[in-house]
């Protein structure tokens, strides 16, 4: 059964904006305005606190962003800058003790 | 950052907001609601930054006077202040555990995935219009309106869920949103078989995929790139249960959730089950549209170590999810309860895909040993099966209490995340609740 606010405003209830993040939400570092400015251009900042990745893997991110979603693609610099910020900031997660994967790199 | 860069990503940002200057126009001119709606009622937590739609009247609001985000209840109209927010641009949304003890999810309580810019509800919900064509010798245009009158209107409670669900419980992390267990919720489903309309459409033998079509935007903006174009093999989309839907638990389908018309695909990953549907195009080939290539929405073939990047990883290797699989959670008691005497009484829900759920256990003692639950039976194929059940514990104490749900080919959840993947799809390892039990 639907909540009745859910029908009784819809006009607002069914316009999402959502709101623009600000740079002193993301620690601060050398290439914090790379990534503030490259990333948000399109998407808020919680999906990019979210992820857990080392130099490799945020690469990777850019990748994907660059091929898959039609960022225009950073110079080597920024891009660089932005890699080593977000693997120094949003780095993987500690593993597990007591239990090592021979297999990971 | 040299000047010729920095000015590349300025122009960035100003397209960015020369586009929510354009949203908040429409808005402010249409429906005026900056009048009529308070901060809160827009979803805005005090403090944590100024909506798109207020950067209009607004636009010298400077970046450092924002306080630090802080947690706050989730603020959506219609939505629960319980349920979870995993990212705000797109919107995704999860359902607590708890908050999946409704025998059919609430819209209130249903979870939000969107991969784009929403599309706005329209004044006339009924004049929206569906194309069908492709590989069909009848190309259709037709309205939600004549849709509910001239074909058989249906109503299924059926079970929708992301394909990303239990991503967060890989190892090493998965890329993409951090579901816990609440991408998932079984409602009430009114519209028409997808089939139907199909046939009026006569489609053609060549045709053996379906493509979808939708209204909402790409978050770059660029009009030619899609935020999400599914498909589906065409004996999915002829199956009975396939669905065209504009109601859900008997109200208009919220737009949040794909209102005013959605598609709804039960048992495959939720993607599929596209929002704002506009088109539906039958090809000759397996559908191309972005969330069909490279490894996005599959599952590996050839299994990988975990860890393993995307790049290094040959997409022959993996292949479509056509199947989600069997799950279970406890909806009552939440995590975290105390209780007192010696018993816990649980309640629970457990689904599965294309197969169906046959029996559902619960443990006290970490898998030690288990017990089976009381099912309910379901309404329909793709219901949930919700259970009870009533455990006896030896002692006052801690307990974690697990449920594990075995599907109908005898395949239960996985006792450990498994079949590791780059985007964390498929898990659906056995999950538990901390429960407190007093004298």
């Amino acid at each position: 059964m639907a909540a009745p606010i859910a029908f009784s405003a819809p006009t607002i209830a069914q316009n999402y904006q959502p709101r623009i993040p600000t740079i002193d939400e993301l620690p601060e570092g050398v290439g914090r305005e790379e990534v503030f400015y490259t990333c948000t251009a399109c998407h808020g900042l919680d999906v990019i606190k979210a992820q857990h990745k080392d130099e490799a893997g945020w690469d990777e991110i850019v990748d994907y962003m660059i091929t898959v979603q039609g960022l225009f693609p950073p110079t080597p610099e920024d891009r660089a800058r932005i890699v080593s910020y977000l693997a120094a900031n949003f780095p993987p997660l500690p593993a597990a003790p007591g239990y090592t994967n021979p297999f990971l790199r | 950052m040299s000047l010729s860069e920095m000015n590349s990503a300025e122009s960035m940002n100003e397209a960015a907001a020369s586009r929510l200057d354009e949203l908040a126009a429409i808005e402010v001119g249409r429906r005026g609601f900056l009048k009529g709606a308070s901060l809160a009622a827009l979803g805005v937590a005090a403090g944590v930054g100024l909506p798109r739609a207020a950067s209009a009247q607004a636009p010298a609001a400077p970046p450092a006077a924002a306080a630090p985000a802080a947690p706050a209840p989730f603020n959506f109209p219609g939505k629960d202040p319980g349920l979870v927010s995993l990212g705000d641009n797109p919107l995704n949304v999860e359902t607590p555990a708890a908050m999946l003890d409704d025998d059919t999810t609430p819209a209130s309580k249903f979870f939000i995935r969107t991969h784009g810019i929403n599309p706005e509800m329209p004044a006339d919900p009924d004049a929206w219009q569906i194309v069908i064509d492709g590989e069909v010798d009848n190309p259709l245009t037709i309205t939600l309106g004549e849709l509910k009158s001239r074909y058989e209107n249906v109503t299924y409670r059926m079970v929708l869920e992301c394909a990303g669900n239990w991503r967060s419980f890989f190892v090493p992390a998965a890329s993409g949103n951090q579901w816990t267990t609440g991408g998932v919720g079984c409602a009430e489903w009114t519209g028409v078989r997808l089939r139907d309309v199909l046939n009026d459409a006569r489609p053609k033998a060549s045709a053996i995929y379906t493509a979808h079509y939708a209204a909402d935007r790409h978050l770059s903006g660029e009009a030619d790139r899609q935020a999400l174009s599914r498909g589906v093999p065409i004996a999915k989309a002829m199956d009975e249960y396939s669905l065209i839907v504009w109601a859900m638990n008997g109200e208009p389908l919220p737009s949040i959730n794909g209102g005013p018309v959605r598609l709804l695909y039960p048992g495959f990953p939720g993607s599929a089950s596209e929002k704002w549907i506009q088109r539906i195009q039958l090809r000759e080939v397996v559908h191309d549209g972005s969330g069909m290539t490279g490894l996005s929405y599959k599952l590996p073939i050839n299994p990988v170590v975990p860890g393993t990047p995307a790049a290094d990883i040959d997409p022959a290797t993996f292949a479509i999810i056509e199947n989600m699989p069997v799950k279970s959670l406890i909806t009552s008691p939440a995590h975290g309860t105390t209780i007192s005497g010696n018993r816990i009484e649980l309640r629970g829900a457990a689904w599965d895909g294309e197969d169906e759920v046959a029996s559902v256990d619960v443990s006290i003692d970490g898998g030690v040993t288990w017990q089976p639950v009381d099912l309910q039976a379901p309404r329909n194929k793709y219901d949930w099966r919700r259970w009870t059940a009533s455990v006896e514990v030896p002692a006052p104490g801690y307990y974690e209490v697990r449920s594990r749900a075995t599907d109908s080919n005898g395949r239960s959840q996985s006792i450990v995340p498994t079949n590791w993947n780059p985007s964390g799809y498929g898990g659906n390892s056995i999950r538990q609740v901390a429960v407190l039990v007093t004298a």
